[in-house]
C-alpha cells in the first residue's frame, strides 16, 4: 500500500472518529462555531476600522491558523488524559503523522465557519479578495510547525494552552495595531513572530519582493525550528519517561 | 506451530528516573519465542516500565533491546508493527464511542487498511471473546470486565507477534479470567509470544511457561517458592443436594451430616473446582460459611 493510500485511510478514520465524538455534544459544537464566527468577525471589523491594511478579508487565514496550531497539542492532551495515548502511540503510524492528520482535518472543517465569516464581511465591507494557493501553502507549513512545537511541549509539560494564547496574541499585535505605531520594528516582528508575515502578505494587494521574502523566510525559519524542537522534545519525553506517564 | 529463537534480547540495559531512582542496572536477558512469560514484582518494582521499554514508549539510558531481532531504538516503527499492548488501566478507550467504533479505529491504526479484511478479523475476534452482546453499546456503559475484554481484543488487532499484557485480569470475574486464559493459550498455539505482568501469582503459575521476578534491579527466574499454591479450606452448607453430588468428590470431611455442612480443601489454581463452586454459590445450591487458609487448621 502506498504512503498516500495509508494516509488517506488514516484521514478517513480520524474524520469518522471526530464526527462520532462530536455527535455526543451537539450543543457544544453549535456554541463553539457561533462564538468562533462572532469573535473572528469582530476582529475583522475592528481591524478594518482602525488599521491601515488594504485587504481585510484575508484575516480569514487567521482562524485557519488557529485550527492548525491548536489541534495537535489539544488532541494529544486529550488522548493522554482519556488514557488512549498508549494505544495511539503503539500504532503503525508515527505520532507526528496522526497529529498532523488531525490538524489538517481541523483546518478543513474550519472552512465552514470561515465561509459564514466571509459572507458577513462581504455584506458589510467592500474589499478585494486575494487568497492565493501560495498563501495557503505558507499558512499550512507555518501552522503545522508551530503546532508541532506545542505538541513537543505538551509531551513534557501537558498543559500548554496558555502558550497557545500567547502565540495568538503576539500575532494579533501585527494586524490589530496600526502600523504607524510599530513601524520601526515592524520588519523584525514580521520576520520572527510566527505566521504574522504570512497573514500580512495575504492582506496586502501589492506584494513586494520584501514582503514575499519575509513571508518565506518566516515560514522556513519556523518549519525548521518546529522540526528540530519537536524531535528533540519527543526524544526527551521518551527518555525521561514523561511520555509513559499519565 | 513451533517457533524457535528469542522474541526478546536485552543487553546491558540501564534505566533510571530522576535522581537515584534506578529501575534496571545492567540487565541482560533473553526470552524465547512462542512462550507465555510472566513478570511478577511488588508495586513500583518496574514491571510496567519494562513493558514500556519493550514497546519503545520509554527509551533506555543505555543498553540495547531487540524485539524479534529488531532494535527498539533504531527500528522503532517496525517494532510497533509486531507488538500488541494491553495497558494497565482500563481507561484506554474512547468511552463515548461504542466498543465496535473503538475497535474499528484502532484496527486502522494497527494497519488493517482493507475494509473487508478488517471487518472479517474484527467479527472473528468479537465472536472468540464472546462480545456480541455488548460490543455495539457505548463504552461508558461497560463494566470493568467488559472494558478489559475490549482492550484485550484491541491488543490482538494487526496480528502481533508479541503481546504485552499489563495486569490483564484487573477487574475480571472468574468466568472472564478463564476466557482470557483460554484465548491466550489459543493464540500461543498459533505462534504468538506473550509477556504478562501481574500481581496474581496464581494466574501466572497456571498460565506461564517461564516466570520472572524483579529483584535487585534485575529480572531473575522466579523460584518455585515464589509461586507456592496456597491451599484453602472452605466450609459450606448444602442447600440443594443436586449440586452436592458433583461437589462430593472434592469433599474433605463431613462436619455435620444432618445439617449438610461439609468442608473442602482445595488449591487456588484448581479451576475445575472453583468453577463448580462458583456456579453452586451463584445458583444458591450451597452457602459458604467460612474460608480459611489450610495452615490455620
Amino acid at each position: 500500500m502506498s504512503y498516500i493510500n495509508k494516509m488517506s485511510v488514516l484521514f478517513i478514520a480520524e474524520i469518522t472518529k471526530l464526527i462520532n465524538l462530536l455527535k455526543n455534544y451537539p450543543l457544544d459544537v453549535i456554541g463553539n462555531t457561533v462564538s468562533f464566527i462572532i469573535a473572528i468577525t469582530a476582529i475583522i471589523f475592528g481591524v478594518y476600522k482602525f488599521s491601515n491594511v488594504d485587504n481585510v478579508e484575508n484575516l480569514i487565514i487567521y482562524p485557519l491558523l488557529l485550527a492548525l496550531i491548536g489541534t495537535p497539542s489539544s488532541s494529544l492532551r486529550e488522548d493522554i488524559e482519556i488514557g488512549t495515548f498508549e494505544q495511539v502511540f503503539n500504532s503503525n503510524y508515527t505520532i507526528a503523522e496522526i497529529l498532523i492528520c488531525r490538524s489538517l482535518i481541523s483546518f478543513i472543517t474550519s472552512f465552514f465557519p470561515m465561509t459564514i465569516i466571509l459572507i458577513l464581511v462581504r455584506i458589510f465591507i467592500n474589499t478585494n479578495t486575494f487568497l492565493s494557493p501560495f498563501t495557503i501553502l505558507l499558512t499550512l507549513l507555518n501552522g503545522i510547525s508551530i503546532g508541532m512545537i506545542l505538541v513537543g511541549l505538551t509531551m513534557i509539560y501537558r498543559k500548554v494552552g496558555s502558550l497557545l494564547n500567547l502565540v495568538y496574541l503576539l500575532s494579533l499585535i501585527e494586524f490589530v495595531i496600526p502600523s504607524k505605531y510599530i513601524s520601526s520594528g515592524r520588519c523584525i516582528f514580521e520576520a520572527l513572530i510566527p505566521f504574522s508575515s504570512v497573514i500580512l502578505m495575504g492582506m496586502s494587494t501589492n506584494i513586494t519582493f520584501t514582503t514575499l521574502f519575509i513571508a518565506i523566510f518566516n515560514t522556513l525559519f519556523w518549519s525548521f525550528l518546529g522540526y528540530i524542537l519537536y524531535k528533540s522534545m519527543y526524544n526527551y519525553a521518551r527518555k525521561s519517561g514523561k511520555l509513559g506517564r499519565y | 506451530m513451533a517457533v524457535t529463537g528469542n522474541i526478546i534480547s536485552v543487553k546491558n540495559l540501564c534505566k533510571g528516573f530522576a535522581k537515584n531512582v534506578i529501575i534496571f542496572e545492567n540487565l541482560s536477558i533473553e526470552m524465547p519465542k512462542n512462550k507465555i512469560i510472566g513478570l511478577i514484582g511488588p508495586n513500583g518494582s518496574g514491571k510496567t516500565t519494562f513493558i514500556k521499554l519493550l514497546s519503545g514508549m520509554i527509551l533506555p539510558d543505555s543498553g540495547e533491546i531487540l524485539v524479534d531481532g529488531l532494535n527498539v531504538q533504531k527500528e522503532f516503527l517496525a517494532v510497533k508493527r509486531i507488538i500488541g499492548i494491553m495497558p494497565d488501566t482500563n481507561r484506554n478507550l474512547y468511552w463515548n464511542l461504542s466498543g465496535y467504533k473503538n475497535i474499528e479505529y484502532f484496527a486502522i491504526l494497527k494497519g488493517l487498511y482493507n475494509k473487508r479484511e478488517r471487518n472479517k478479523i474484527i467479527e472473528e475476534l468479537i465472536s472468540e471473546l464472546n462480545m456480541e452482546s455488548f460490543v455495539y453499546k457505548k463504552v461508558e456503559s461497560y463494566s470493568k470486565g467488559m472494558k478489559q475484554r475490549l482492550m484485550f481484543l484491541i491488543a490482538l488487532l494487526g496480528s502481533p507477534k508479541l503481546l504485552l499484557l499489563d495486569e490483564p485480569l484487573n477487574g475480571l470475574d472468574f468466568e472472564n479470567s478463564l476466557l482470557i486464559k483460554d484465548i491466550i493459550l489459543k493464540f500461543v498455539k498459533k505462534g504468538l509470544s506473550v509477556i504478562i505482568s501481574s500481581h496474581d501469582k496464581y494466574f501466572l503459575e497456571e498460565i506461564c511457561d517461564i516466570k520472572y521476578i524483579i529483584k535487585d534491579k534485575k529480572l531473575v527466574i522466579a523460584s518455585p517458592t515464589n509461586f507456592v499454591s496456597k491451599e484453602l479450606r472452605v466450609y459450606f452448607k448444602i442447600l440443594d443436594y443436586a449440586i452436592g453430588e458433583s461437589l462430593k468428590k472434592y469433599c474433605y470431611e463431613v462436619i455435620d451430616n444432618k445439617k449438610g455442612i461439609y468442608s473442602i480443601q482445595f488449591k487456588m489454581n484448581d479451576y475445575d473446582f472453583l468453577y463448580l463452586a462458583a456456579e453452586a454459590v451463584k445458583n444458591k445450591k450451597v452457602e459458604i460459611l467460612s474460608i480459611v487458609p489450610k495452615e490455620d487448621k
